[in-house]
């Protein structure tokens, strides 16, 4: 069973229509970069997955509980970091997690910091614990590293997937960084087009080179072929567990 | 607290230029009474426990109604702060009584309810609704959609959000809500007492005018400075505590 399973999603705002069935999956223990130009929709198919917007057509399915990184940290300011990583919590087990969950992410001595006295990496960073409280399956990534600085990137990048490995996670990623999408992704889907639409797909190992020509073309020699798409206007249903 | 000096040097050059005015016999003693009349004043009302007994009715009454006023305003804001059918019923019908100049329910409510506690406490319970009512609502509607969504992400029902979220992010204007409405408090106090009462520093107030005693109004109206600042001061230090974690020109360090 795939991770992340998404058919013929169809998603409008008004008469504009963001993308349009859409298909794309994530295998289990895979992790898979959607890169585009700002504005393209991807961060729209993450809410859908997510559950913060209602596609107008398609399926999806994402297998097991999922945890997601908005591009701003969100954290709730009158809380400090430990309550921050605390909020999702709801059994003893996981609030027992919670320390360990500080220390993964490097913040063990930020704890009781408050939110406006972290820098905008430990921000994202307790953002990042956050997310895992529930010990989820699956991540979703809004361009979780967009507004770190280039070396607190490099860092952060390093420190997510060491997370996604060690802990066996499925994620999709949402970014519009080629350099990223290369050195975090097994597998990159370039999105883009009005309605959004995959042009492509590349492997790990595909070199920057690749990747700019598939954003650059216009769709034209759409590889997105080799992804299955569903007949339209199937019936919508979400199978997620929880959050 | 470093230049806290700063903060007294108009009072006591306004002191200063009383007692000189007074002193020089600028103007007549039986409409500016000198500080030195006013300070013996004070001291005799102390003595045989009228000053007591007025400040405490006054502080009852202002506490009480404080309390009665904030407590719903706290409970009809959360509703209309969180649903638009509720303030599409109740909003326009609050702001169109507010915008009755509020002395004009004094006659009334004492036709109401007597000259008694009641109709005092009403009255300031009307005065410290409006300001806290409104802060409140006010920052219900500022609260970040962001942070809703991410309660909404982990399945939090509309009670959790409102109390996990919403409530501690419509924190800082409740506060100032509670701040404004004490200071209304006491105007609608003083608006009270002066009608009707037989103790209170708007008695206090209204007797000195009575009896051409201005050392006597002096008195009231210092001591209504004095407890206004206190509770004014008292309320901003609880803000300023609470609201700690707010990252705000104001809590910068």
């Amino acid at each position: 069973m795939k991770a992340i399973e998404v058919r013929g999603l169809t998603k409008t705002f008004g008469d504009h229509t963001i993308f349009s069935k859409l298909s794309l999956h994530v295998a289990p223990g895979e992790l898979v970069a959607l890169l585009g130009p700002s504005g393209c929709g991807k961060t729209t198919i993450l809410r859908c997955l997510a559950g913060l917007e209602k596609p107008d057509a398609g399926w999806f399915n994402v297998n097991g509980s999922s945890g997601i990184v908005f591009q701003e940290p969100r954290l709730f300011g009158w809380l400090d970091v430990r309550g921050n990583v605390a909020f999702g919590a709801r059994t003893p087990e996981e609030r027992a997690r919670i320390d360990e969950l500080i220390e993964l992410v490097g913040l063990s001595p930020a704890a009781t910091k408050l939110p406006k006295e972290l820098s905008g990496g430990m921000a994202q960073r307790a953002a990042l614990a956050r997310s895992l409280v529930r010990n989820p399956q699956v991540l979703l990534l809004d361009e979780p590293f967009a507004a770190v600085d280039a070396l607190r990137r490099y860092e952060l990048q390093r420190q997510l997937r060491t997370i996604v490995e060690a802990r066996g996670l499925s994620a999709l990623l949402v970014t519009h960084d080629v350099d990223e999408a290369i050195f975090l992704a097994d597998r990159i889907l370039v999105l883009g087009g009005e309605p959004a639409t995959i042009r492509a797909e590349l492997a790990q190992g595909a070199n920057r080179e690749q990747l700019l020509a598939a954003l650059a073309s216009d769709g034209k020699d759409d590889v997105s072929a080799v992804i299955p798409s569903e007949a339209e206007g199937s019936r919508i249903t979400s199978a997620r567990t929880t959050c | 607290m470093r230049k806290l000096w700063l903060s007294f040097l108009i009072p006591l050059a306004l002191l200063a230029a009383w007692w000189g005015i007074t002193a020089a016999g600028i103007v007549k003693t039986y409409q500016l009474a000198s500080p030195v009349q006013v300070a013996r004043e004070l001291v005799s009302l102390a003595q045989d426990g009228t000053l007591a007994a007025d400040v405490g009715a006054s502080i009852v009454r202002v506490v009480a109604g404080f309390a009665i006023g904030c407590g719903l305003a706290c409970l009809i804001g959360i509703v209309v702060g969180l649903s638009r059918t509720a303030e599409r019923i109740i909003d326009p019908t609050l702001q169109a009584i507010r915008a009755v100049p509020s002395l004009a329910w004094v006659p009334l409510i004492l036709l109401w309810l007597g000259i008694g506690e009641d109709a005092k406490i009403t009255l300031v319970a009307i005065g410290a609704f409006f300001p806290v009512y409104v802060n409140f609502v006010a920052g219900i509607h500022g609260v970040d959609r962001k942070l809703i969504e991410v309660a909404d992400v982990f399945g939090l029902s509309r009670i959790e959000r409102a109390w996990r979220i919403v409530l501690p992010a419509a924190s800082p204007g409740l506060l100032v809500g509670m701040r404004v409405g004490f200071t209304q408090a006491w105007l609608f106090l003083v608006a009270a007492e002066l009608l009707a009462s037989t103790k209170g520093l708007g008695y206090l107030l209204m007797q000195g005018e009575q009896i051409t005693r201005p050392d006597e109004i002096l008195v009231a109206i210092l001591l209504l400075a004095l407890c206004g600042k206190l509770t004014e001061s008292g309320m901003r230090a609880i803000e300023n505590r609470s609201l700690r974690w707010t990252d705000t020109l104001r809590t910068s360090t």
